[in-house]
């Protein structure tokens, strides 16, 4: 087997979009610890400053990235002679390796903070039901976000494709792209977005059930992606 | 390695209710310098799309050495295409990790070459394409597209943002290129007079279809530009069709079109006319202007 065999556009991505996670998450610990710093001075901390800073912001990120995926990489891969399939066939690992990095970068921030707060004698609470009950949850809080983080980044890898392809198409995939997250922020409980804000609110749905949701949630948007990409015309780019 | 074949036949391609191509079909033999003609709007770039993979026509077929080319590995990994100042240049990454990308993506890819580019167009490797001006993005582009050694190299108006020197130094570096490394290339562009002299087979295309597909050389030969004093060219040229005409002084060169037979070509020598090709720019305009000249 020749290096370009390999996966080679994989590689590319992750190896370009991992360091970059890398960089951003450090930046998110220093935003925290800053925040924590304020509260400590000028109130009280009592509940995690991570749980917004890692959470929040993150997901955006990674949607990004996932629109990064298809506007930068897919061109470039068409570009240097190979095919739509054999780069849809490495987006999945692609998403999964990426998220699971991220997911586990948010736990280690809990496990931070959690230190760090334990040294302080804050009490590190979250400010939600959350499914798992506190921050030491490694493994839990580990598995959930890198869930979340996935259809994150699956929904910006389908918005992406949407609107390269057309912008009306993009419009209209935004729903489905709402329905497809929405899964993840009923069992994390956190979101800025009113609608869903709603929805995760009254269809809190059990662990096991939500996992369900998200699973199949990414099977509908690969399945979008796959239709919207496999024959997507390569448009010249506006010098 | 040697340079591909390519077929079109019947080609269409349909954007809404307009079409870019109707019923297109040529062949291109291996191992030739192309030239692909046309005025603004008469399918080129949407010709080149379909044959490197970037667009699925709607009609007909287009072949790589025998292989269907839209989303066939096979086929599309002997094609480069730089279109403009190129596809595989995103703006916000480095030119060192474009040219790294260019090696673990395309097997015919040579590094080294690649690197006598960068340093012959002067590219500042830890730069971004966004960051640079845009004649350094379409000599990123050639770089991208000559180090490639695809079998089938394309070049559509990709070194419109060069100046002069480096233009020249982009066709000599192709012409030395082709000859150490044989493949099939193909040039869409406006400057036919200045690059006209690389083509060996020209191609050119109006409004979707295949206006006219020869060699370069009987090309040249379908005419001839006379030179001289200007009332001797005016009187030999009298009942020829005269494409173009440039006088400088009491000199004046007059581009006819049409064959020249013994008798006419001993009457410009006994006159003291010189007989030359014709320019490939003048005969382009007139065949594509529709009459308007």
């Amino acid at each position: 087997m020749t290096t370009t065999d390999r996966w080679p556009t994989l590689r590319i991505m992750l190896t370009g979009h991992v360091a970059f996670a890398l960089i951003i998450w450090l930046l998110f610990a220093v935003v925290s610890a800053l925040v924590t710093a304020g509260f400590a001075i000028f109130g009280t901390v009592t509940t995690s400053i991570w749980y917004t800073v890692g959470t929040q912001v993150p997901r955006w990120f990674l949607l990004g990235l996932g629109v990064d995926a298809i506007t930068t990489y897919l061109r470039l891969h068409i570009a240097h002679g190979r095919t739509r399939k054999d780069f849809l066939r490495q987006l999945g690992p692609y998403a999964v390796v990426l998220s699971v990095v991220s997911g586990l970068l948010g736990a280690l921030g809990y496990l931070a903070e959690h230190g760090m707060y334990s040294i302080a004698g804050w009490p590190a609470r979250l400010p939600e039901d959350m499914v798992f009950g506190r921050t030491t949850d490694f493994f839990a809080i580990f598995g959930l976000y890198s869930l979340v983080f996935l259809l994150w980044t699956v929904i910006g890898v389908l918005l992406g494709a949407a609107f390269v392809r057309n912008v009306l198409l993009g419009v209209v995939t935004i729903p489905l792209a709402l329905l497809v997250i929405l899964p993840g922020e009923m069992l994390l409980r956190v979101n800025g977005m009113p609608l869903i804000g709603v929805l995760s609110d009254r269809l809190a749905p059990s662990v096991l059930a939500g996992l369900g949701l998200s699973v199949a949630a990414v099977v509908v948007a690969g399945a979008a992606i796959w239709a919207i990409s496999r024959d997507m015309p390569m448009r010249p780019k506006v010098a | 390695m040697t340079g591909s074949t390519v077929e079109v036949r019947d080609l269409g391609v349909r954007f809404g209710a307009v079409h870019a191509l109707a019923d297109l079909s040529f062949s291109l033999s291996a191992n030739k310098i192309c030239g692909l003609l046309g005025r603004n709007g008469s399918g080129k770039t949407t010709l080149l799309s379909v044959l490197a993979g970037y667009l699925r026509q709607n009609a007909g077929t287009a072949t790589v050495d025998g292989d269907p080319v839209f989303e066939n590995a096979t086929a599309t990994g002997k094609v480069c295409l730089v279109r403009g100042t190129g596809d595989a240049s995103p703006p916000k990454v480095a030119v060192r990790d474009l040219l790294d990308y260019g090696k673990q993506l395309r097997p015919t890819w040579d590094a080294d070459f690649a690197a006598e580019l960068v340093e012959r167009f002067e590219l500042p490797l830890k730069c971004t394409p966004a960051t640079l001006s845009h004649g350094k993005r379409s000599a990123l582009g050639i770089t991208i597209g000559l180090a490639s050694r695809a079998p089938l190299t394309i070049f559509d108006e990709s070194y419109l943002g060069l100046d002069a020197p480096s233009r020249y130094a982009f066709y000599d570096a192709l012409l030395a290129d082709v000859l150490a490394h044989p493949r099939t290339v193909i040039i869409a562009t406006h400057l036919i007079e200045e690059v006209g002299a690389l083509f060996e087979d020209v191609v050119i295309i109006d409004e979707g279809r295949v206006l006219l597909h020869e060699d370069a050389d009987t090309l040249r030969a379908a005419g001839a530009a006379v030179t001289g004093e200007a009332t001797l060219v005016d009187s030999f040229t009298m009942g020829l069709q005269v494409l173009g005409e440039k006088s400088l002084g009491r000199t004046k060169s007059a581009m006819v079109y049409g064959p020249l037979d013994d008798r006419r070509r001993a009457q410009a020598e006994e006159v003291g006319l010189e007989l030359g090709p014709i320019a490939l720019q003048d005969l382009f305009v007139h065949l594509t202007s529709g009459g308007s000249r």
